[in-house]
């Protein structure tokens, strides 16, 4: 005689439904190393999560601001490069990079003694709409510092553009102008550099170097503090609001 | 040497381990664990397979844990994951078909089948774990877990149709194989 189909599955029911088996070490271990794995896992999804957020807010930030911004940056680069003038002493080279707005060179190639050759050549971008920045009294014109002991002007093939003779003694030389641009360009790239060379130790970091990339005024929109593998936020440049946390030691 | 413990309720122990409570979790684990395996041993072909199925199933009930409502019992909740985690297993691992030759188990002297009771779980539990996982899974979810041939369908994969064939497969393999032990039982008794 064979067993009914509902008294088989009663059978199994009874026997099957409660039965009850002690597992081994081993699967608690490994629901505490995948859940661990899983954790981590989350956490760094939320790190990406942040840090895209964070990017985009600061883009979306400068995009809004960019064109007041803007301005104020150029006005600052032109400040100091709009008081050199082309009085330059006679043996000194001087390169005067200002962009994107000009690229203005001016050599001069004769030692002092010598007949002096003062050769300035003006690069004008084609694109560029407004004037060089340099002040230049006549800027198409070369012009030759003539000293007491030289009698003769410099040969025509040495001059690329027009020339006229200046009288020392009714327009003095200015007082090196040029050591002054000497002087202010090498810091700006040591500060660059060190910029440059400063290591990436945490988060915060990594975002001010994000944000330099994108921001170039000194204070920028967000800043970090990333020293000890701290990232507090330091500083915030909005352009009409502006919050900046002083550093302990400085004070 | 003074040991102190406390008791914690299912709903405590619930709450500390939303917080990621690690000894919470074990605690809960520990509850719960022997039981939920007996549900897993069914499923599987072992117990090595079933600790695996247990431990998949504990890692979805903890990362799951907000999803309780506290409607119905933990132990049922808990359950029916411990079910679905069996049967991605077995999705998973998509073991091919353990064919048992049923002309083998037809040739056994078939014995009346009127002392079932001398049938104990372990016996049962291996008769259960010889079927072939598609036999295996329909036969558990629809005879012991209660569920209808269009759930069983639903949760499968499979057509309504082909949830009854393989469950009338598997009750007559396990009804074979039932007479057998009996009869093996009444050999051994005389």
């Amino acid at each position: 005689m064979n067993m009914p189909d509902k008294e088989l599955d009663a059978l199994f029911r009874a026997q099957l439904n409660n039965i009850e088996t002690e597992p081994s070490e081993r699967v608690w271990a490994g629901i505490t190393s995948q859940m661990e794995a899983k954790a981590m896992q989350r956490r760094r999804r939320l790190r990406m999560a942040a840090a895209a957020a964070i990017v985009m807010l600061l883009t979306a930030c400068l995009l809004a601001t960019r064109n007041n911004d803007t301005n104020a940056v150029v006005t600052m680069k032109k400040e100091p490069v709009a008081q050199t003038s082309i009085n330059a002493m006679p043996s000194a080279v001087a390169s005067v990079n200002v962009k994107p707005m000009v690229k203005t060179q001016l050599a001069v190639s004769a030692p002092v003694h010598d007949k002096p050759k003062v050769v300035a050549a003006i690069q004008e971008p084609a694109e560029m709409e407004s004037p060089p920045l340099l002040t230049v009294q006549e800027p198409q014109e070369i012009m030759i510092a003539q000293t007491k002991d030289i009698a003769a002007p410099p040969a025509p093939d040495d001059i690329a553009l027009t020339h006229k003779i200046i009288n020392p003694e009714a327009e003095p030389f200015q007082t090196k102008p040029v050591a002054i641009i000497q002087a202010n360009l090498p810091a700006d790239n040591e500060q660059g550099k060190a910029t440059e060379k400063k290591k990436i130790n945490s988060f915060g970091g990594l975002l001010n170097a994000l944000v330099s990339k994108i921001d170039k005024r000194k204070d920028k929109l967000i800043e970090f503090n990333d020293a000890d593998g701290e990232n507090n936020i330091t500083g915030i440049n909005l352009g009409i609001i502006r919050i900046k946390k002083e550093e302990e030691d400085q004070q | 040497m003074m040991f102190l413990e406390r008791t914690f309720t299912i709903d405590e122990l619930i709450k500390r381990c939303k917080t990621g409570d690690r000894k919470a979790c074990e605690l809960l684990y520990k509850g719960f664990a022997s039981k939920m395996l007996g549900v897993c041993m069914r499923y599987a072909t072992d117990k090595m397979e079933a600790e695996d199925m247990l431990q998949n199933g504990f890692i979805k009930v903890f990362s799951r844990l907000n999803d309780y409502r506290g409607e119905g019992l933990f132990e049922g909740w808990m359950r029916r994951i411990m079910i679905h985690s069996s049967i991605e297993y077995y999705r998973k691992h998509h073991k091919m078909l353990q064919v048992i030759d049923t002309t083998e188990l037809a040739s056994t002297p078939l014995v009346d089948a009127s002392a079932p009771a001398n049938l104990n779980a372990a016996d049962l539990m291996d008769m259960v774990q010889q079927l072939s996982p598609g036999y295996r899974m329909v036969l558990n979810l629809y005879a012991i877990e209660g569920y209808s041939h269009k759930e069983i369908a639903e949760i499968m994969g499979i057509s309504e149709g082909a949830s009854k064939s393989q469950l009338s497969r598997a009750r007559n393999i396990l009804k074979q194989l039932v007479n057998r032990s009996n009869g093996r039982k009444y050999e051994y008794a005389g």
